[in-house]
């Protein structure tokens, strides 16, 4: 059996409990028996090395065509993968039609209300901070708090959550935002304009952490009114719908308990679910239970949040069934888990893109090639794209060569084109001086082997340009602080929110501001993003979209590479799992279990 | 005896202090920011400092230490900066299913090592020697971890006798807390026995080469008294001591195999505070494995002087 087809067989298997831990078990008798060999004498190493020694030469003398007949079968297995990825493509948009098709004649009588639902993950819960979340906890902040609006999963029309409706003024600078009546907060003082305004003062406050809320607030509103128990004004610096970006994140919060930063079982919020102290292990279990009196109470009972050490730990317990769900799935068991008839695999939306940072000098550290925009743009060019969404994320994730999703208004048809070309990559580092090819220079991971599968197929293609990569794998802590200084030479990472509203992106996030981890500052790239607080109208503000988007087409500093999804799979009596009926992040009120 | 117990046990207390500062200096050496992993990516420098300020990694290198040494001292560990909880409270939390876990082990390992080693002592070059060469063989041979996972493949997962996850204490629900005990028990004290097998092995043997033995044989005693009551009485000595250091390999293992069988304790614990760089988390944890171990080699070693007073003299004189 060729290699290829092992593979293709093993990725074919059904997986069950038994399928991994037998693999797992194989793995650990494998390196079992590597380490005892590895124990044998120096005379049997002498012995070992002449043996393969002669076994190469044998190999080198083995005729070309055997040579040529493993690259055929390694292209028709390549072919292979590309269609079974681009299958699975096609039958994930059929999965949400149908599942939006059956929510829409799902009935509220056809729902069974109660039961707990059992969340397995790999995260510790103390890393969130509950107003300030970082997206990883989706999960968990979602059911816990409220926003006043919130995005659907493929537009930017907000949607009605504790705000049940909203209007500008004419000229868009005041937007009036009328609230849900009878909102309560889980220990059931109401909620009215007052204290929803005191959240989002609060996260102005210098002891609250920079977040996907803050730099926007800071930046587009003047100041919050409360026009009377339900209703608030949001005058804004700037006019336009940035300021939906602000609503979409800014969690509502009890006033009386927003300045303690200590932690997200002590702050009274406003989601459907609301927490339990009392079987609550320090990050091992946590559990939370419905509120009563959300305007739209949920069916389950209960969620329970379990951590486990690593993922695969985690899809184990899920395969034994000890867990219902997994919202931090590893894409490695994509496979076996699809074809399993009990478990559901659903393929979030992108939460973010996969990117390859290009750092210059200008903060002290970075690396002198990147400083020359011809360089970046080469780079750009020898990003394969298309194989790493097939080769490194099996077909679950889609290619990007530009930063914004198609529904965004910084979203330009004539960028979006496949860029691969390491030929006009190579033509432009030899008229920047390169034709000899680069010093070293070092590429920053953090991820293992998903990083630096990217970074494999990223150097290959490079080095046929002249690029001279070394990979550098750190862990996060160290990754961080380098990242923060501005210190790494290149680096992948992914990053948040670029399905956000484009204006936000140059006023929040790391890899986009001034200063940035890239280095990257320029007079016209700063004028640009102070011209957003001037630009007056939707045409003016356009033509800046359209430069920030020219800008990063002649001079990179972050080049896209693939979209960065959540891969949630849970058992198949857990119903309304599905982005299509929800949002960024499945809304876990709507969640019930078919027992 | 009192002054050799005085003087062990203050010789103790010097090495878990130097070590406290050891392992106080050598965790600020690692790569990485606590506050700026609290931050976030999307951190600005001001909002560094200010958590910065708020852990106290502002304050000078020696005030921090004095604050920290100051509290440990009192049993407050401080707070966690990740966790956001005292790390008192967590340890207090963690250490009982380890504590659980490595006791089990433990016994695991002296019910199965210590017989097993007399019976390769009596019946040298015979059956019982060669099982337990293989015995040993096989549990030193691979790293407990690989063996939690052979263990859960073949008996949770083939023979579906165990779960695969988590833990019930086994003073709330004993049958179902050692339903989840026995095999992170076995892949954590199966090495443990193997040293102790090795060891009582050849102590035995040489006891039972001893006139003392010939003369009890002689003298008509059972094999039976002769064995338990003379050998392995006189053979016990070197095997205290290297049962009391086999201690420190426990704990480490007991972490290892608790991560492998998803039991939350200690593993759990020091991994997150490393990963976060949680300085007053991994400050304690260490603290307190370090003063475990230097606890079990001191009463290793004032054992060995009890039972030995050639030990405690010459210790003394020297």
């Amino acid at each position: 059996m060729s290699e290829s087809n092992y593979w293709r067989r093993i990725r074919q298997q059904r997986l069950s409990r038994r399928n991994l831990l037998r693999a797992s078990g194989r793995a650990g008798l494998g390196a079992t028996g590597i380490a005892l060999v590895g124990c044998g004498d120096d005379d049997d190493d002498g012995q070992q090395s002449a043996a393969q020694a002669e076994q190469q030469q044998q190999q080198q003398a083995q005729p070309t065509q055997q040579a040529e007949q493993q690259q055929e079968q390694q292209t028709a297995a390549a072919q292979t993968q590309q269609a079974q990825a681009q299958q699975r493509q096609q039958a994930q948009q059929e999965q949400q039609q149908q599942a939006a098709a059956a929510q829409a004649q799902q009935t509220s009588d056809d729902v069974k209300r109660g039961g707990t639902l059992r969340i397995g993950w790999d995260l510790a819960l103390s890393g969130y901070r509950g107003p300030y979340a970082q997206s990883q906890h989706g999960a968990f902040h979602t059911p816990v708090w409220d926003t006043l609006i919130r995005y659907p999963f493929d537009s930017l029309e907000p949607e009605p959550r504790l705000a049940e409706s909203w209007e500008f003024n004419g000229d868009q600078t005041v937007l009036t935002v009328n609230l849900r009546p009878g909102l309560e907060f889980h220990n059931a003082r109401t909620i009215d304009a007052e204290s929803v305004k005191a959240s989002f003062e609060a996260i102005l406050l210098p002891e609250t952490p920079n977040s996907q809320v803050k730099g926007p607030l800071a930046k587009y509103v003047e100041r919050i009114e409360a026009v009377d128990k339900t209703t608030l004004n949001f005058h804004l610096l700037w006019p336009g719908t940035t300021i939906f970006d602000v609503l979409n994140f800014g969690h509502v919060h009890d006033p009386d308990e927003i300045a303690s930063l200590e932690g997200y079982e002590t702050v009274a919020a406003s989601g459907p679910f609301k927490w339990d102290p009392d079987p609550h292990i320090v990050d091992q279990f946590a559990r939370i239970v419905r509120h009563e009196n959300f305007y739209d109470p949920a069916y389950l009972d209960a969620i329970t949040y379990q951590t486990f050490p690593d993922r695969d730990s985690m899809t184990l317990a899920l395969a034994a069934d000890e867990i219902d769900l997994s919202p931090s799935f590893p894409s490695e068991q994509i496979d076996a888990f699809e074809q399993n008839p009990d478990y559901n695999v659903v393929l979030g939306v992108a939460r973010g893109l996969w990117v390859f940072g290009m750092v210059g000098t200008g903060r002290g550290g970075g690396h002198e090639v990147f400083d020359d925009p011809r360089v970046r743009r080469a780079l750009y060019r020898c990003i394969d794209r298309e194989r790493i969404a097939i080769d490194v994320f099996n077909g679950l994730e889609q290619p990007k060569h530009v930063l914004w999703p198609d529904y965004s208004p910084g979203y330009s048809a004539e960028f979006d084109r496949s860029y691969f070309n390491v030929e006009e990559a190579k033509a432009l580092m030899v008229d920047a001086g390169y034709a000899d090819g680069t010093p070293e220079i070092e590429l920053s991971t953090w991820r293992g082997a998903l990083d630096n599968a990217i970074a494999q197929i990223i150097i290959n293609d490079a080095s046929q340009a002249g690029f001279n990569f070394k990979i550098h794998l750190q862990d996060r802590p160290a990754w961080l602080e380098r990242f923060l200084a501005g210190n790494h030479e290149s680096y992948i990472n992914t990053y948040g929110f670029h399905w956000l509203h484009p204006q936000t992106l140059p006023v929040m996030n790391y890899q986009m501001r001034i200063p940035n981890s890239c280095a990257y500052e320029t007079p016209e790239y700063q004028a640009m993003i102070d011209g957003f607080a001037t630009a007056d109208t939707e045409a003016g503000r356009q033509a800046l979209l359209d430069e920030f988007n020219d800008i990063l087409d002649r001079e990179p500093w972050v080049a896209p590479i693939a979209t960065a999804s959540g891969i949630w799979t849970g058992h198949k009596r857990l119903q309304n799992l599905d982005w299509a009926v929800s949002g960024f992040t499945p809304s876990m009120e709507k969640f019930w279990l078919d027992t | 005896m009192g002054r050799y117990l005085v003087r062990r046990s203050f010789e103790g207390v010097l090495v878990v202090f130097l070590a406290s500062i050891v392992i106080f200096l050598i965790i600020r050496l690692i790569p990485g920011d606590p506050a700026q992993q609290l931050a976030g990516e999307d951190a600005t420098p001001e909002d560094v400092e200010v958590i910065r300020d708020q852990l106290g990694l502002n304050d000078p290198i020696l005030t921090q230490y004095g604050n920290w040494i100051g509290g440990v001292v009192q049993l407050d560990f401080g707070k966690s900066f990740t966790k956001r909880v005292p790390v008192r409270d967590l340890i207090a939390q963690s250490f009982p299913p380890t504590f659980e876990l490595a006791v089990a082990a433990y016994v695991f390992a002296l019910v199965v090592g210590i017989p097993l080693g007399v019976a390769a002592a009596v019946w040298a070059k015979q059956l019982p020697d060669y099982g337990a060469s293989v015995f040993n063989l096989f549990t030193l041979g691979i790293p407990n971890f690989v063996l939690g996972i052979l263990l859960l493949w073949i008996f949770s997962v083939e023979l579906d006798l165990f779960p695969v996850s988590g833990r019930v204490s086994v003073f709330e629900d004993f049958a179902e807390g050692m339903h989840r005990l026995v095999l992170p028990m076995i892949a954590a004290g199966s090495a443990i026995a193997a040293v102790l097998a090795r060891f009582v092995r050849t102590s035995v043997a040489e006891a039972l080469a001893q006139d003392y033995v010939r003369t009890a044989h002689a003298k008509g005693l059972r094999a039976r008294k002769v064995i338990l009551d003379h050998a392995l009485r006189n053979a016990m000595i070197p095997i205290v001591t290297i049962a009391a250091l086999q201690i420190g390999n426990l704990l480490a293992g007991a972490i290892v195999v608790e991560i492998v069988f998803t039991r939350p304790g200690f593993g759990f614990l020091i991994i997150d505070g490393i990963g976060g760089r949680d300085y007053l988390l991994i400050q304690a944890m260490l603290a307190i494995l370090v003063f475990l171990f230097v606890a079990a080699n001191t009463l290793a070693d004032i054992t060995y002087g009890y039972l030995d007073p050639r030990i405690r003299v010459s210790g003394l004189a020297s």
